[in-house]
């Protein structure tokens, strides 16, 4: 039971769910998974919650080579990985960091949009999203814009939606076939928020093999490293380039201590996770 | 606001408000107390409910949502005053101490074995690991999901 | 006495009702009208409160009382009366209860507490028990005032609530005889018992002056006695019932958070009162597990005996004692645990600081005391290059030895050798562990071993009645709640046996009741089937002996020469001549109509034999009835890059005298085990620099999970039967839970060659450790 008032609206389109969400106050909620907690704690006080689970045109999903894949931010965790094979064969990397949201019953309610909603720095799905470029189509009353995922976060659980947008959908570009690896640490191995979670996507790994990294809980927004990438590109992995790629991803983040570690190991594991995860995916075989 | 839910089979109307969980409806308002609170969190999997063919934490939901939906409870297993082939399987296998966390787990157990009929070892830890328990160690609920797994597959 | 079900797996009886979710637990009962209670409570660790008005939130509509200290000036507490139901001149710790609200609904409750003013004035808080002994902040100045048994030890102006000693030998000419002398630290948080529900209470006062108590609770007797006295009632007219407990494991031991429902329910006559505690208020303001800071000093000939302990073991007790003053006393009379030490010097102290209050929780003292005689274990041996099982089987406490109160080890004491060496054998000791093809994981095995004694007073009594009904079925009344032990069942097997009748003709009254049931202490300590079982034993002989005399004048023979079997009382040396039981249980008819005896009805009693406090300077004396040993083991793989461990396996061996039901005790085992592992890698209640507590949920307080577990768990026994128990039982239940940390630890070290001294082993200790040992 929350301790508060408030109301619920359950639009059915689009437009009516502008006009209420224009409401001072009013937020959009889907799985309502950070939602309920957050308004249980009294962290969250909206005036009135607007579902937008019911508006069919959010629940969509399509993948093909040329668009990629893109799906409604109606669509569920687990609708993702378990109705459709396109999510595990071609963004293996997105696969194995939603499995690792939450349970079984979250993933169930939970979905990609609302993470990205939320904004926290530990969100699962939101690295591996940046590594394959992923952008949001937002809409509102005023219309519609496409916001690169990299360009949306401005701080924990802040962004750059304004009073009345929506995340319409997820675009996740096709480049090619990729491998790679979520590692998530975290205190417990399941139902836990990661203490750090680190996405290395690999595209084209036979080919050009373009490295890119990403990582949750290390600073104050999901964090690319661009500046790692560019190193490492068209570089052989020999120890030196690979432990200074880890070392630009390091120093690229700027941890704190929390509830679930401190900033020390944070920004340690920030570099020993990357040099391990290319290790575990077979492109890197130097032990030291 | 009045809505309309169907559960156990049985349609029911209620009045709800939403600032209540579909939780808090189901046992502060109808009385249907095998779904438990231990968290309110989505945390500790007590609350579990199949709801609309999925398991899910029914603390986490804003009663007004569920105008509509299909819901099953622990409640709704026994069939004709027997237990369901899973209820039987976690009484042979110890599955359970206090019994707090048990209709969350027997739920679990229900929708991963709707979903998948011979769970491997990892199934069975995904489908599960959503549902806390501090007494059993976890070790019987396995074996009872397993031995759920048997029961069900030599039935059909 | 028959031999027919104890031993069995008999299913238990409690089972339909859990698969099924028709198990009552108090969240689930409601009563027409009933309020609902609402708790305001602290947001600092210590503090004066200068203000406090609740004349709006009074006001308020739907509101039907609000309680303050004012109102409900009582403190409460079994050992030590320290905790008031309400804050009073200054609260303690961040949770607090400063005042309750009884309202129409819960909504109304929680607003009306939005309008309560309350104006707190900050005091310098602590939170280290090192720091706290130095006096510089009193957390009860009136301690010295305060109510208690007069076995507690307090030191007032060093917050110590309790200072327990052993004195045994003689300490100095210990060190001097010993080769070696090895010293180590140890220290482990605060951790949290998480029943899975959380605790929770009903109360109603009648307008008769009768008041009546539902509550989540392990000890209905013990509460209804500490209610009755915090509140000045007398005992018959409180009245407390018990349905199923979520899980206890110690938390709902002794008194909790019932006082603030009874405090309401005075308010409101003829009103239920219901207060069920979210996630949060029952990590914050119920009780944990102590945190502890152990300092050990050994004595060690050359070939591994050991000649002198020397140990320090001071608790963070929390705001408040209470139960908790045992704690300390337990784990200062049983350290060094299962070994023998000729000359001992050992000092606990629990002390009060401004961090959650501690407890009773599974293990009682002995997770704590083991955590550091076990690790110092593993130090020595590592000092000495010895084995570390090796230095074990050295030192144990053996027949013919005595423990650290000077009591006498007997064969029938059981056998921690017989533990060890199938725990060795279970977890093949001595085998190296394979280890994984990636370099930067490493495997390793550990064991370790542990002793326990129920912890209670001298006099903890029970008492058991077993009704005849017409049909010859029985009911047993009895009062150690089923907290998910699986105690109903094994009692039903017990009874079968001791009064030679089918156990499907018995039924465990249920909930208990004070009103009706016997009288029990409580359902802690792990003494539950010894000391019921002799009850028990009593009862059953009453009931024999009553049905005995009944059929001696029907069919004029002696009754010693009848017998009771299933359905029917017989002549011994002629079986064939019997009266059915149906025609004795009500009192015997004859033909003509004229009748003898009466319905059978058998009682027994039971307080534990020969029982003494200890001395208060030499902690000599006799406070223990029985003793169980046990041992366990456990195989890990570290990952040197990340810290991450995963316990691959783990064994438990216990000597549990006679097992009642495997089934049952195998659950207990692997589920303490389990929880064993929790504290041991990652279960800690954490606050920050200020004190405020920064793991309130589920979210932040983690507990293992499915996927946390070793894929291979084993529980086994040996079995010397207990001599001072009429079945030759004895307590196994908080066990488990004890000695799984020093195995991990010990495997960490196996694994990885470091030393982990402080609980919980995080990843990012374990790389610090690497660290350090790199640097040597
Ligand atoms: C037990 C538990 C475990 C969890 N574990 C994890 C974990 O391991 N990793 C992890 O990353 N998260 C975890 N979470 C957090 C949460 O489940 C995820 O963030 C989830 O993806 C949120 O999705 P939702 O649909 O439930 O969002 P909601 O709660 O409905 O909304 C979340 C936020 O997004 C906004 N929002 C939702 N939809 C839209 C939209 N279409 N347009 C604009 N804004 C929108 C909302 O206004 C709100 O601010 C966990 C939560 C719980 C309860
Ligand atoms: S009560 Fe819903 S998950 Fe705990
Ligand atoms: S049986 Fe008690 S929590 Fe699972």
């Amino acid at each position: 039971m929350i301790a508060f008032d408030f109301a619920y609206h359950k639009p059915t389109s689009l437009q009516e769910a502008f006009e209420l969400l224009s409401e001072e106050g009013a937020i959009p909620i889907m799985g309502s998974t950070d939602v309920v907690v957050k308004m249980r704690a009294r962290r969250l006080r909206p005036k009135a919650v607007v579902d937008l689970k019911f508006i069919d045109e959010l629940k969509f999903f399509k993948f093909n080579p040329e668009e990629g894949m893109v799906f409604g931010s109606a669509v569920t965790m687990n609708e993702l990985i378990e109705d459709h094979p396109e999510v595990k064969e071609h963004y293996p990397v997105f696969y194995q960091a939603i499995k690792k949201v939450g349970a079984y019953q979250t993933r169930n309610r939970a979905t990609v949009a609302g993470n990205i909603g939320n904004s926290s720095p530990a969100a699962d799905s939101v690295p591996p999203l940046l590594t394959y470029n992923a952008k949001l189509k937002i809409v509102s009353k005023e219309g519609e814009r496409i916001v690169e995922l990299k360009d949306f976060f401005t701080g924990p659980g802040k962004n750059v939606l304004k009073q009345g947008e929506i995340i319409h959908s997820i675009i996740v570009p096709y480049e090619g076939k990729s491998i790679g690896m979520y590692y998530k640490l975290s205190r417990i191995k399941a139902v836990d928020l990661s203490t750090i979670g680190v996405a290395l996507t690999v595209i084209d790994p036979e080919g050009k093999r373009d490295i890119r990294i990403a990582l949750a809980s290390v600073a104050p927004t999901p964090l690319r490293v661009f500046e790692a990438e560019d190193f490492i590109r068209s570089k052989e992995l020999t120890k030196e380039n690979v432990e200074e790629f880890a070392k630009i991803v390091q120093k690229n983040t700027s941890p704190i201590t929390d509830a679930r570690g401190t900033k020390e190991y944070r920004y340690e594991m920030a570099y020993v996770l990357p040099i391990k995860i290319l290790r575990e995916i077979g492109l890197y075989k130097e032990v030291n | 606001m009045m809505i309309k839910m169907t559960i156990n089979g049985d349609v029911v109307e209620v009045d709800v408000k939403p600032n209540e969980t579909l939780l808090d409806v189901l046992r502060n308002k109808l009385y249907i107390t095998g779904p438990k609170e231990g968290c309110g969190n989505g945390e500790c999997g007590a609350c579990t409910v199949i709801y609309n063919g999925k398991p899910i934490n029914s603390c986490l939901v804003l009663a007004p949502e569920a105008d509509g939906a299909e819901i099953l409870t622990v409640e709704g297993l026994t069939k004709n005053g027997k237990l369901h082939p899973i209820q039987e399987a976690f009484i042979e296998e110890n599955a359970f101490q206090c019994g707090f966390c048990t209709p969350g787990f027997i739920m679990s157990t229900k929708a991963l074995l709707d979903r998948k009929k011979n769970p491997t070892r990892e199934d069975i830890v995904e489908a599960l690991a959503g549902n806390l328990c501090r007494c059993t160690g976890y070790q019987t609920i396995i074996r009872a999901v397993e031995k759920a797994a048997e029961k069900l597959g030599v039935k059909e | 006495m028959r031999n027919k079900y104890v031993g069995k797996s008999y299913p238990r009886v409690d089972a339909y009702e859990k698969v099924t979710g028709t198990a009552t637990y108090v969240t689930d009962m409601f009563f027409p009208g009933m309020l609902y209670a609402a708790v305001l409570r602290s947001p600092y660790p210590h503090a004066k409160i200068k203000k406090l008005d609740v004349s709006k939130a009074r006001e308020l509509e739907g509101v039907r009382a609000v309680v303050t200290a004012e109102d409900s000036p009582y403190r409460q507490g079994i050992y030590l009366v320290d905790r008031p139901i309400f804050a009073t001149d200054r609260v303690r710790y961040v949770g607090e209860p400063v005042a309750a609200v009884a309202a129409d609904s819960w909504e109304i409750a929680q607003k009306a507490l939005e309008l309560i003013e309350v104006e707190y004035e900050p005091l310098p808080a602590v939170f280290d028990p090192r720091e706290a002994m130095k006096g510089e902040v009193l957390i009860h100045p009136d301690l010295a005032n305060y109510e208690r048994m007069p076995i507690y030890n307090i030191e007032p102006e060093k917050n110590v609530f309790h200072h327990h000693k052993t004195r045994k030998g003689d300490i100095e000419k210990g060190f001097e005889e010993a080769d070696y002398i090895i010293e180590g630290e140890y220290y482990l948080p605060q951790i949290y018992h998480a029943p899975l529900e959380p605790h929770g209470a009903i109360a109603y006062y009648g307008f008769d002056g009768n008041l009546t108590v539902w509550s989540s609770a392990q000890s209905p007797f013990t509460l209804r006695n500490l209610i009755a006295h915090a509140f000045k009632i007398p005992r018959h007219k409180v009245r407390v019932i018990a349905p199923y407990v979520g899980g206890g494991f110690g938390g709902k031991a002794g008194i909790n958070m019932e006082g603030i429902v009874v405090a309401l329910a005075l308010k409101v006559p003829g009103k239920h009162i219901k207060l069920i505690y979210t996630r949060e208020e029952d990590i914050m303001a119920t009780v944990v597990r102590q945190g502890m800071y152990a300092k050990v000093k050994a004595g060690v000939k050359k070939d591994g005996t050991i000649v002198a302990w020397q140990e320090e073991m001071i608790f963070d007790g929390g705001a408040y004692a209470e139960y908790g003053t045992n704690v300390v006393r337990a784990a200062g009379y049983t350290t060094p645990g299962p070994y023998y030490v000729p000359n001992l010097k050992v000092d606990s102290y629990g002390v009060y600081t401004n961090h959650f209050v501690g407890g009773a929780f599974r293990g009682f003292g002995h997770g704590e005391l083991h955590w550091a005689v076990e690790r110092h274990m593993d130090k020595i041996a590592q000092e000495l290059g010895m084995d570390p099982l090796e230095l074990r089987m050295k030192n144990l406490l053996k027949p013919g030895l005595t423990n650290a109160m000077g009591q006498k080890i007997h064969e029938h004491t059981g056998d921690v050798e017989a533990c060890l060496k199938k725990a060795a054998e279970l977890i093949e000791y001595g085998k190296k562990p394979e280890q994984p093809k990636d370099p930067k994981k490493r495997r390793g095995k550990g064991i370790a071993a542990l002793v326990k004694a129920p912890a209670m007073p001298t006099n903890a009594a029970s008492s058991v009645v077993i009704k005849f009904h017409e049909d010859a079925t029985v009911t047993l009344q009895v009062s150690i709640q089923e907290i998910g032990q699986g105690f109903n069942t094994a009692i039903t097997q017990m009874a079968a046996d001791a009064l030679h009748i089918p156990a499907e003709k018995i039924k465990v009254v249920f909930p208990i009741d004070t009103d009706a049931n016997p009288y029990e202490w409580q359902t802690v300590a792990s003494r539950a089937l010894w000391t019921v079982g002799n009850a028990l034993y009593r009862a059953a002989e009453d009931a024999l002996n009553q049905i005995k005399n009944i059929a001696s004048q029907v069919l004029g023979v002696a009754p010693y020469n009848l017998e009771v079997e299933d359905d029917r009382v017989y002549i011994k040396y002629d079986p064939e001549t019997y009266i059915p039981l149906t025609d004795i249980v009500m009192g015997y008819t004859y033909p003509d109509g004229h009748a003898i005896g009466g319905p059978v009805i058998g009682r027994g009693s039971f307080v534990p034999e020969r029982l003494t406090n200890l001395d208060p300077e030499t902690g000599q004396g006799n406070v223990a009835a029985e003793w169980t040993f046990g041992a366990e083991a456990a195989e890990v793989e570290v990952d040197m890059e990340t810290g991450e461990v995963k316990v691959l396996k783990l064994v438990g061996v216990f000597d549990a005298g006679r097992v009642v039901n495997p089934m049952v005790a195998t659950g207990q085992i692997i589920g303490g085990m389990v929880q064993g592992m929790g504290p041991a890698l990652f279960e800690q209640i954490k606050y920050d620099e200020k004190g405020n507590p920064i793991t309130i949920s589920f979210t932040d307080y983690k507990l293992p999970t499915i996927a946390d577990i070793p894929e291979e768990m084993i529980a086994d026994f040996v079995e010397t039967y207990e001599a001072t128990s009429a079945f030759g039982v004895r307590g196994i239940a908080e066990h488990p839970m004890i000695s799984v940390p020093p195995a991990i630890a010990a495997a960490i070290y196996d694994a990885i060659g470091v030393n982990l001294n402080e609980m919980p082993f995080t990843p990012e200790k374990i790389l610090r450790a690497l660290k350090e040992k790199e640097n040597k």
